[in-house]
Order: C-alpha cells, then structure tokens, then sequence
C-alpha cells in the first residue's frame, strides 16, 4: 500500500466548511469546533506543498483532490498544481468529482432532464483529473440526501434515480483515459445497498472507495462491510471514528486520529490485504476531528501508519 | 406478544438521572450522560416513584392493555419488607404484572472468587425479594457506562468476556433455586454476538434474553439483523428507537426517539421474534424511550399509542 493524504483532512483549512450558518452546526453535531490554525490565502498550493514535506518524513506518496469549481477553471491555478505535484513526485491516484448543484438543484435525485446540465461541469472536472494523470474518479455520495432512512422518498426510488444518473457519468468517463469510477461508501447507505446500486448499474469500471470507518455510521462492522464489498474494493480511505458516550440517550460517533478510535485497524488492513485489492494501490487518510489543528491530525495519522503498519507501506 | 412498560422510560422523572442540585444537573458527567444536549424536562418528582409507576400503569392498563412492568430496585429497596406488601397490593389493585426485576448487582472486572464473597450475597436477596413479588423474569444489565465494548481498557476483550463469563455463571446457578426466568439484555455494552459468547462461555442452559432494540444501534449493530442471531433465547423485549443523524463530515450520533419516530424496523424485528422466539404468545415488549426532549409520559403514551395503531396486529393485548 502507498500512503496518500486526502483533500479531505483539511475540510475547514481549505475552506470547504465554513464557519458560520446552520448547515455549519448540523455538520459538526451542534458542537463548537474549535481550530487554531489561520487559513492559507491558497489552500491547495499550501495542501500540496506540506505533503511534499510529508512525502519525505512519512512516505506521502500522492494526494487526492476535489476542488470547487472556479478553481480549475483558472489556468493558472491548474498549471501550478500540475507543476507543484510534478516537482514534488506526488501522484493524485483519485480525483474526486463533484456534481454542480446550481446546475441541477436535486442532484443525484434529478429526472433525466434535470441532470444534463450537470453533465457540462462533470466534463471539465473529467478534463482536470487527465491533466493530473489520474486514473480513477471517486464520487462522494452525499449522505444527507442520498439516505436510506429518509421518510420523504424510499431506498429503492433514490437508487433508482441514482443509478441512471451514474450511468450518464460513465458514459461520459469512457471518452477520457479513466480506468475507473469508485464510489464511497459515504455514510447514508449499507454496503448492501451500494451492491443494489451496482448491480443496477452494471460496468465494469465500477468500484469502492472503501472509507474503513464510514461503516459504523450505519450500524455496520467495519470487517463485515469489508467482507461484503470485498471484490469492488480498488482504494480505501483511512479514517477512524471514535464511538463514545454509551448513555442512556444514544451515542455519538466522532472523527479522530487513525488509532485512536472504535476501528479495528489491524484486523481490517490485514483483511483487506489478504482478501481485496484494496491495499495494492493507494491507503488515503483522511481525518475529520473536531477540534485542534486538522494538519496535526494528519501528522499523528501518517506516524501511526507508518509506526504500526510498516511492512505494508 | 405483550407490551409493557420498562421504568426506564421515566429516568428522569423517577430521579435516576438526576435527583441532585441544579448545580449538579450542570456538571460534567451530566453533560457526558446527555451527549451535552440540555434536558427539557417539566414535572416535578414523584414522591414515591414505583407506586406512582404502577399507578401510570394500570392507567395504561386500562387505556391500551397493557400487561405489565419491568422495574429495577435500588439498594435500600431490600430493607423494607412492608415496602414490598404495599407494592404488590397497587400492582393488584391496576391488574399489572411484575414481568421483569431489573438486578442493581451485575458484572464487574473482579475475579469469580472476589464477585462470589463481595456480590452474591447480595445478588440471591435480590432474587429472593423477585421470588417473593412474584417476577415473571430477573434481568440482568451490565453497568454500561464503565462496562463498554468501546471503552480502552488494559483488560483484552477475550479476558474481560471470561471474567463475565464466570460472573454470569454465579448468577445463572444461584437463580435456579428460584421460579423465574433468568435474562441477560444486550444493554448498550457488548454487542449481541459478544454477549452470546460471553453466555456460551458460562456453560448454562438457563440463560435467555432481553433483546433491547436501541441498545443494538447504540453499539453499532443493526438491530434487524442480530435479532435474528438472539430470536431463538428471546423471551422479552425492551422496545427503544432510534434516530440515525449520521451523515456529516464529522461523525454522526444516534439518539433516542418516541417509538416510531426513529429508524428502526420493528415490523421487521416483530416478525422475526414471532417466527423464531421460544413462546412468541408469552414474548413481553416493554417499551423504553429514553429522549432528551419532552415530558417521559407524554412519550410513553406516544409510544404505546403508535405500538397499538401500527404493529397491533403482533400484539395480544
């Protein structure tokens, strides 16, 4: 396995959540986040540049990437990324798309008709991730609204609408050097359910994202998830969620650093090395904690992989 | 299957979260019990909490059937002899039954020899006075809050399961001397396979279970699918539900709903308990809504009310 380092990890360094707004305090469970850092004035130049520090400390070996449309719509940012990952010998073995949502408001659950006019960003993102030579797309499902437990609209109408909407997407992949599209399990559906999906869909370019940890935000184990998606399994995403609070009113499942939570990371990596492919290509950590500094988050990540899991790396 | 109803849907109410100061309610591990959400509630205190369940209960009896209770005892519960007539005389009068004893003594981390000197004596009055009231079952919960699948310990998990293993065992012995039933309930520590284990590992053939819907989702398993690892030793229930708000950037939290407002599948559970458990018609379900919001018996009957409209045709009262 090489290691990589997720966009990610650094969701409010990079601005993608912002402080403020209700959206804000659903995200972080009504509690306050308490980070230290300032923000960069450029994000993903400062992103890159510290996995380049990384890549010498903790064996970083690539990055992946999900950027906010306007930025590579600018040449000039897209020609110094490509040049910063070149001169830094990091490889972006997954580039993340995400759909335009002023395009098409309902996303993944458009009609037909509704979601063409995604179909125009999803291009130039399908641009982008050629220039960065990377080989496979990733798709984030979004758990708030693809949910098998919404009231409003059933399991099999939202895979439904889904799923034809992901076949316009592959169908666009195939005029690009794409090896494949892997689709998280991103918290909202049972491994269960993505296998509905993807039999549904039927490509063979399909596969997991595996994200170990996302499993226990639907009542799974992870190792049972894992054993179950086990042969669509192309990448894993490394993160640990902390179960904690076993109270009289329920519990709460938060981010922390790899090995400091309920995740069973030997016993899942080891079952993933001997079952799937999905430690032959990239491990990508990806930690989302709630207070501290998101890059020491990082940091303790990568020195936990690298102290533990030595003979995989 | 029966409904009943479990005292720890009124925890707030019978002081057992918080009979303290306003100052005391504020602090720490009061934040840590209610995931730092405020607690809303608004009546005041019974004065006598059992009677005044029982009272709710056959109020509930009389509205939508109800079969019975499961109530836990405190320690200075045993001491009161006249206490225990007078208890027995209200359950009479509001035509209710005693189903479940829930034990104050469960498992600990000590050694068999130290949990038979320090706890067992205690343990068998407690199953004496259960005997002697009547209870149907005597159910056992382990202290989840320090007793946790979660928690780290220096203990692995295969000895801590051994430990409560021959904790387990003590109790199972000492409760066939009696006529109840002997259970164990997956009580938000362990998750169900370890609890079988843990029972498997005890050698006794006299153990069943309290299958407790919530609890499940709250060790993060899904209730629909261990029930039906545990249907065949289920002879009652606790009917809790949940609300997954899990999809954020961050994590997520389950917390506890009025029945039928969470994501729960008990039509799914229902119909696997009525296939599968030992004696579906004698299956007792007492509800258990723990929410953070509202008043306990407003939710009570909210819950009661949507068992009875909605999965009524499971239920025989």
């Amino acid at each position: 396995m090489k290691l990589g380092v997720s966009y990610g990890s650094y969701l409010f360094t990079s601005g993608f959540v912002s402080d403020v707004g209700p959206s804000h305090k659903h995200a972080t469970l009504g509690l306050p986040m308490r980070y230290y850092e300032p923000r960069p004035d450029r994000p993903l130049r400062w992103f890159i540049q510290k996995q380049a520090e990384y890549r010498e400390k903790y064996f970083v070996r690539g990055i992946s990437l999900s950027l906010p449309l306007p930025d590579f719509q600018d040449q000039a940012i897209v020609k110094e990324t490509v040049d910063l990952l070149k001169k830094n010998e990091l490889e972006v073995p997954l580039y993340k798309i995400e759909l335009d949502y002023q395009a098409s408001p309902h996303g993944y659950l458009s009609t037909e008709q509704e979601f063409s006019p995604c179909m125009n960003a999803l291009r130039k993102q399908m641009e982008m991730a050629e220039h960065l030579n990377s080989k496979l797309l990733g798709i984030d499902l979004p758990g708030r609204v693809l949910n098998r437990y919404r009231k409003d609209i059933t399991l099999e109408k939202q895979l439904e609408r889904l799923s034809e909407n992901l076949k316009h997407i592959f169908k666009l992949a195939k005029s690009f050097k794409i090896d494949g599209i892997l689709l998280t399990n991103h918290a909202g559906y049972k491994s269960k359910d993505i296998l509905n999906l993807v039999n549904r869909i039927r490509d063979d370019t399909l596969g997991v994202n595996f994200s170990v940890a996302n499993p226990l935000l639907n009542l799974e184990d992870p190792i049972d998830a894992a054993r179950e998606l086990g042969p669509l399994i192309r990448m894993v995403t490394l993160n640990d969620l902390k179960v904690i609070g076993t109270t009289y009113y329920g519990c709460r499942i938060l981010g922390v650093w790899l090995g400091k939570g309920s995740v069973d990371l030997p016993g899942l990596l080891f079952y993933l090395r001997e079952k799937t492919a999905g430690t032959h290509g990239f491990g990508l950590i990806e930690t989302t904690p709630l207070e501290g500094s998101e890059d020491r988050a990082v940091v303790e990540s990568l020195k936990y992989m690298t102290e533990n899991f030595h003979g995989y790396l | 299957m029966k409904v009943g109803i479990a005292s720890g849907s009124y925890i707030f109410t019978a002081g057992f979260i918080h009979d303290a100061s306003l100052e005391e309610r504020d602090s720490k591990q009061h934040r840590f019990e209610l995931l730092d959400a405020p607690l809303k509630y608004y009546e005041p205190f019974p004065q006598e909490f059992l009677i005044w369940f029982i009272e709710r209960a056959g109020y509930y009896h009389k509205k939508y059937g109800l079969y019975g209770i499961h109530t836990w005892l405190r320690p200075g519960d045993l001491e009161k002899p006249d206490y225990w007539e007078e208890v027995k005389r209200v359950m009479k009068e509001n035509n209710i039954v005693f189903t479940h004893y829930g034990a104050p003594l469960t498992f600990t981390y000590t050694s068999e020899d130290y949990f038979r000197a320090n706890y067992m004596p205690t343990i068998e009055r407690h199953m004496a006075l259960a005997e002697e009231i009547g209870c149907e079952i005597y159910n056992i919960a382990g202290p989840n809050t320090t007793w946790n699948r979660f928690r780290a310990y220096t203990l692995s998990m295969d000895k801590r399961l051994r430990l409560c293993s021959e904790h387990l065992r003590l109790m199972a012995q000492a409760a066939t001397s009696y006529k109840f039933k002997f259970t164990i309930e997956n009580h938000a520590d362990y998750r169900v396979k370890e609890i079988l284990k843990i029972v498997e590992m005890s050698g006794c053939d006299n153990i069943l279970m309290n299958f407790d819907t919530g609890n499940a989702a709250i060790v993060v398993e899904d209730p629909v699918e261990v029930v039906k690892l545990v249907a065949p030793y289920t002879i009652c229930a606790h009917i809790k539900d949940i609300k997954i708000d899990a999809p954020t950037y961050y994590g997520g939290r389950f917390l506890c709903t009025p029945i039928g407002k969470g994501d729960i599948d008990f039509r799914k559970i229902f119909e696997i308990l009525a296939d599968k458990s030992p004696s579906p018609s004698d299956l007792t379900l007492n509800i258990e809504p723990h929410t953070l919001e509202g008043i306990e018996d407003e939710i009570v009957d909210e819950s009661l009310r949507y068992l009875k409209e909605e999965l009524g045709d499971f239920l025989q009262n």
